[in-house]
């Protein structure tokens, strides 16, 4: 997903020329070659048409029932039998019809039901034309209307369309035989008026279908493409970032009071005295890194980024979380990676060096570059975690004064030395080596303790 | 926006950006020339045949009819389809189109005027013409309800004007043809709708695409991204020799106390987007930015066989150099770069699951760190293998052994000072010198 192997796969799956063996009216059909896909896309051409049926089988009803008036013109007595035919038959059918859209299996069957409709209703007008005096000499018209209305108003595959244009055809040329009230050439006219709506209709029909298959095909496809997008920012900044400049933001920087800067260093990965290939190198500092990762996810600290064999991750940047400290998450989150690493000695032999730095103070966090964003922290605090992380003793934590202050109350934070850093000059640096053993870690104790006192 | 335009936006017919207006029409018009044109052309002979409806409606006139049909709407059909093939006209195919549905809608009522009873059967004819012309021809809603005004008024004009139709028949033609009428808008607007929502859709994926590869390809190198979407995982190469550049600005914390944090964001990303372009122009590959230091390599590409990234690195050195100086002249902040360039071998490869990160590790990037770390501000520190590669073009100062940071022992480092005569320098400089 997030690198897009799947790009074109629906493209592939759609019916466009891929099998030169299918004939003629496969292909005509436009259906794609999945089943799935073939179901999503009457999902999104048929059923996301409901309401625009239902209104178009009220405006059928009644335009159907209007043209009474015509009838009326035509022939005034059978007209009266017309009128019967159009508001008692065929009427009531449109009626039925939506209340059935209304149910699931309507719903489900909305194509064969709107094929069922127009058959009704023009059965209806075959034998409307019957009762007409030469009806059979105006019948063309009233075909022609019902049949291009069907194909407009409604979305129908093309089987359906198919399935309306022979019954139009056939109707017309039996009714025409049944009724004989029109003059004997006039079956030419009928024929010849019904053949042209079937191949203009069809050809609109034809068209309307392909082109929703594409749009079908570019909303995925889009769906898709979104998506990524989505995925590669989420892996590129932090999330508070991305909504940030989803909901329109530029120029994101932000002055933080006081955040928990952790630098940690796994080593340097490509030691060619260790006798490991590099590829497995990778293979093992991948493993570290998702594992640290998921920590981090654990405690609500944002990793920045790996830089060679060194994590870099800030606690605190997206405000605090409910009812938690963002440098007590982020003592715990380094105390995490300790074990983590501890682990893997145990379970590989293999001698991970581990040197975790960690500094709590202000940063300034934003990101540069608009086109490339690239999410970032800067500040002392940041160089001064950096400098604690690389005098750190082999496995463990070296964190800064400001840190031992805010973490003493509830951590074992020892003493470690007074330290030169470049660039900031001498300071005391403190180790962190656990929680305190009388503070527990869950989070149920305190209120327990609160009840008690 | 005029009154009418509105209108047709609020029915989804009209984009409200003239700019998206233009293009949707010409993408969508010019895709539908050909189809047009070939249905003018069929239309002629289509319409021509349907003498024989004539012939059964009113045999003693048929012969008139015909001539109509042949003599009077073949010749307009056929010219406005010929006259598709000529740019002034495939610019204006709606309106040929209109021109010829006009033409098609006056022959109509002649023809009925002519046919005895005419106006009996007129309904049939302009309700089938007027269905073509919505559903056989593409052009927008517009230009349809130019023709439907056409379409009701030529049909009742007509059955006044000849007045040979039963009483009452004229709401029988009236009530067809509005039908007729309102079904062929109903199925345009349905049409042009979709491909307007699917005109702004394809635009709307290709940004998606194109931002989705923009970004991949800013996580990770062109050639990286390729293998990774071949399927390949767990890449890692060993390369041989490659130049390591880092560079750091000096002076940069101390400024980030004093500037306010978009400033400070603000001047950074300048000065990053301008190491970019140098990047670009000396073909090297940006790692990553680590805070204020900015890290690139030369002679990553496999594709890229030429041997020279050593000088490559080298003139990005002293471009990034000579770009800081300018940037400090014009902003007066006390910024001043250091600058590491080690030539050696690396170890690179994609690290990290959800986050991917592209990443170079091995002695020689903690080397080019150290020698970065030593660099005296402005200054370009080398190390002994990339002297070795450039001391027949570069001048540079004389020996010196030092410590560095995270590496064993004391190290032969020099100073780079520039090319000794080359053409290539004073490109540099232009290009450094050269208002971007």
């Amino acid at each position: 997903m997030l690198y897009g192997h799947n790009r074109g796969r629906l493209k592939m799956e759609s019916s466009k020329g891929k099998k030169p063996q299918r004939g003629l009216l496969a292909r005509l059909r436009l259906a794609f070659d999945n089943p799935d896909i073939e179901a999503r896309f009457v999902d999104y051409y048929v059923t996301k048409s409901l309401p625009v049926t239902r209104l178009f089988l009220f405006v059928g009803a009644i335009s159907y029932y209007g043209f009474f008036i015509s009838d009326k013109i035509m022939d005034p007595v059978g007209g009266e039998i017309a009128h019967m035919i159009r508001g008692f038959a065929v009427a009531p059918v449109f009626a039925l019809a939506a209340f059935l859209l209304s149910t699931k299996i309507g719903r489900r069957h909305q194509e064969s039901l709107i094929t069922l409709i127009y058959m009704v209703a023009q059965l209806g007008l075959t034998l409307v034309y019957g009762v007409i005096a030469h009806g059979y000499d105006y019948a063309a018209m009233g075909f022609v209307i019902l049949l291009m209305a069907a194909n407009a108003a409604f979305a129908l595959r093309t089987p359906y369309i198919m399935l309306i244009s022979a019954f139009a055809l056939v109707t017309t040329i039996i009714g025409h035989l049944v009724a004989d009230n029109a003059r004997p050439q006039w079956i030419i006219i009928n024929i010849l008026a019904v053949l042209t709506s079937i191949t203009f209709s069809s050809i609109a029909a034809h068209l309307r279908e392909r082109a929703a298959r594409r749009q079908f095909l570019t909303e995925e496809a889009l769906n898709t493409a979104r998506a990524r997008v989505n995925d590669l920012l989420h892996s590129m900044l932090p999330s508070y970032v991305v909504q940030r400049i989803q909901s329109g933001e530029t120029g994101i920087a932000d002055s933080l009071g006081e955040v928990a800067v952790i630098f940690a260093n796994v080593g340097n990965v490509a030691d060619p005295n260790q006798g490991i290939g590099e590829a497995q190198l990778l293979r093992g500092l991948n493993q570290l890194f998702s594992d640290f990762d998921r920590e981090a996810e654990r405690y609500g600290i944002d990793k920045i980024k790996t830089i060679g064999g060194t994590y870099m991750a800030v606690s605190g940047l997206a405000g605090q979380r409910a009812g938690e400290d963002h440098v007590e998450n982020a003592a715990d989150f380094a105390l995490a990676l300790q074990a983590i690493v501890a682990r893997v000695i145990e379970e590989t032999d293999y001698p991970v060096k581990l040197r975790i730095g960690m500094h709590v103070g202000p940063v300034v966090a934003g990101v540069i570059g608009v086109q490339r964003p690239v999410f970032d922290c800067w500040g002392e605090s940041v160089n001064l975690a950096a400098r604690l992380e690389s005098k750190a003793p082999l496995r463990e934590i070296l964190v800064s004064e400001s840190t031992y202050w805010r973490l003493k109350q509830k951590f074992d934070v020892a003493f470690f030395a007074d330290i030169t850093l470049k660039g900031i000059g001498r300071t005391k640096s403190y180790c962190l080596k656990g929680r305190h053993s009388h503070i527990s870690k869950t989070r149920a104790e305190p209120i327990e303790m609160s009840i008690h006192g | 926006m005029d009154k009418f335009d509105r209108l047709l936006h609020r029915f989804g017919l009209n984009f409200a950006n003239a700019a998206d207006e233009e293009s949707f029409t010409n993408n969508y018009i010019r895709s539908a020339t050909r189809i047009n044109q070939i249905f003018l052309f069929i239309g002629a002979f289509a319409y021509a045949s349907y003498y024989v409806w004539d012939g059964i409606i009113d045999p003693d006139n048929q012969q008139l009819a015909i001539m109509i049909r042949i003599f009077f709407v073949g010749p307009i059909l056929l010219a406005c389809s010929a006259s598709l093939f000529f740019k002034p006209f495939m610019n204006r195919v709606e309106s040929v189109v209109v021109t010829a549905g006009i033409s098609l809608f006056v022959a109509q009522t002649w023809i009925y005027i002519i046919l005895d009873n005419g106006f009996d059967y007129a309904a049939m004819g302009f309700v089938l013409t007027f269905l073509a012309m919505a559903s056989g021809f593409i052009i927008r809603v517009r230009y349809l309800m130019l023709l439907a005004p056409v379409t009701m008024l030529t049909a009742i004009w007509g059955h006044v004007y000849a007045d040979n139709a039963q009483p009452g028949w004229l709401i029988v033609n009236i009530l067809g043809i509005f039908a007729a009428v309102m079904i062929g808008m109903v199925s345009s607007t349905i049409r042009e709708r979709a491909a307007r929502t699917q005109f702004m859709r394809e635009r709307a994926l290709a940004q998606s695409t194109a931002r989705a590869d923009e970004l991949l390809h800013s996580i990770l190198p062109g050639d990286i991204v390729e293998r990774i979407q071949r399927g390949e995982t767990d890449i890692s190469d060993t390369l041989g020799e490659v130049s390591i550049v880092f560079a750091d600005l000096a002076g940069f914390t101390s400024l980030s106390r004093r500037l306010s944090p978009p400033d400070l964001i603000r001047l950074l990303d300048e000065i990053f987007s301008r190491f970019d372009r140098m990047a670009q122009h000396h073909s090297m590959s940006k790692i990553c930015t680590i805070g204020d230091a900015y890290m690139a390599v030369g002679g990553m590409s496999r594709d890229d066989d030429s041997n020279d990234h050593a000088e490559n690195a080298a003139y990005f050195a002293l471009a990034i150099q000579a770009e800081i100086q300018k940037m400090l002249a014009e902003t007066g902040y006390p910024i001043a770069l250091r600058v590491g360039l080690h030539v050696g071998p690396v170890f690179t490869g994609v690290v990290g699951v959800r986050q991917p990160s592209f990443d170079c590790w091995g002695e020689s990037v903690d080397l080019a760190s150290g020698l970065e770390g030593r660099a005296p501000p402005g200054g370009i520190l080398i190390s002994d293998s990339a002297y070795d590669r450039l001391r027949n073009r570069f001048a540079t100062s004389p020996v010196r052994h030092i410590e560095l940071k995270g590496v064993a022992g004391r190290n032969r480092v020099r100073l780079l000072l520039g090319p000794i005569a080359n053409d290539r320098y004073v490109r540099v400089k232009q290009h450094a010198g050269a208002k971007v």
